[in-house]
């Protein structure tokens, strides 16, 4: 009775499980609303909060940064179903770029999956974005930057924009960075993404600054770095 | 005396030939998208960015449905309107903020316009 108890539910858990294929589990995505399929977030490139580290990211971002850039697919349920070419409401809140779409302004945009075959809407789903009120420095694993270095130590920290709620905002930003004293602690990279490698070269003091084009404020974030002999 | 009679019959007659004519139209099935929406057959406000399924149905004046039921947007810059996917589904889509009509055509005719308004949304700005 009791081995009756536990299969039949295990058993169930497999028929759902074959049934669905697995598909709702797939990360990054968010069913349509119409139901017909669902929508994949797609980092466009390396400078997406949510892919840093080169991992894809783990579920669909609920805020995307003003001023980033982002990219969507649509993954239909049914096979028969022909796939959706992805167009914003309104192209207020959102622009096509070459690599998909760059946020405009604050709000909530639609984003519909039109037929490839004749253009009607197959589904759509709503994404909110936000303008960043500062960035946020953080390590490799989230946690916050070091302050203290010793001469010959490296480091690698991130800008994240975060709301003015403190939500943090994904979202393939750039960013310029600036070290107030090179000879101090180097920048160790070129280009402008949200992640930047430090070197500390002498002992000493200086302020790292980060900034992006999005910011509600112009004033850069900063970072005070002490090197130690 | 008798070409008198035919006139005055004529148009009578002509009106019992020609069959059952539009009535009015019910919209269902009616998504809610996260801000401002107030979608229904007389009015239609959306707020700029929302996208809205609506399945319409067209019925005559014998309580019977009718075929080949379009919604048409009068100004695409304003106020979006796409075929959905599936028979009689229209996503209504609110484009820029401004004032525009929908039109509805049910058998090639044009039997309505709602008027539609498409808003700021509601949510703070940053």
């Amino acid at each position: 009775m009791g081995t009756t108890n536990f299969f039949l539910p295990a058993l169930a858990l497999m028929a759902l499980l074959g049934a669905t294929g697995c598909d709702a589990m797939e990360p990054a995505t968010k069913s349509g609303d119409l139901g017909n399929g669902r929508f994949r977030y797609v980092c466009v490139n390396g400078s997406d909060i949510a892919c840093l580290g080169g991992e894809p990211p783990v579920s669909f971002p609920s805020v995307i940064a003003v001023g980033a850039e982002f990219g969507v697919e649509y993954l239909p349920w049914s096979k028969s179903t022909p796939t959706g070419r992805i167009e914003p409401v309104s192209p207020a809140f959102v622009t096509e770029t070459s690599r998909g779409f760059r946020v405009m302004r604050a709000g909530t945009d639609g984003l519909l999956a039109r037929s490839t075959e004749d253009g009607h809407v197959i589904d759509f789903t709503h994404v909110t974005f936000r303008a960043p009120a500062k960035l946020r420095f953080s390590s490799e694993d989230d946690a916050p930057a070091r302050k203290f270095l010793k001469v010959g130590d490296e480091m690698t920290i991130y800008a994240r924009p975060v709301s003015h709620d403190g939500e943090d905002l994904d979202g393939a930003i750039s960013c310029a960075w600036m070290s107030s004293d090179e000879g101090v602690v180097a920048l160790m990279l070129d280009g402008e993404t949200p992640t930047m490698g430090l070197r500390a070269m002498a002992a000493g003091k200086a302020t790292i600054s980060a900034s992006t084009s999005g910011l509600v404020s112009t004033a850069p974030t900063t970072l005070e770095i002490t090197v130690e002999p | 005396m008798k070409l008198r009679a035919l006139c005055l019959a004529l148009p009578l007659l002509l009106a019992a030939c020609s069959g059952p004519s539009f009535d009015h139209i019910d919209f269902s099935d009616v998504s809610i998208p996260p801000d401002f929406s107030a979608v229904d057959t007389s009015a239609i406000t959306l707020a700029m960015g929302m996208a809205v399924r609506v399945n319409v149905t067209a019925w005559n004046d014998d309580d019977e449905e009718m075929e080949d039921v379009s919604l048409l947007s009068d100004d695409e810059s304003v106020v979006g309107v796409s075929k959905g996917p599936s028979e009689r589904d229209f996503v209504i889509t609110g484009v820029s903020v401004g004032a525009a009509s929908v039109r509805v055509v049910v058998e090639g005719h044009e039997v309505k316009r709602i008027p539609t308004r498409i808003i700021e949304q509601k949510e703070p700005k940053l």
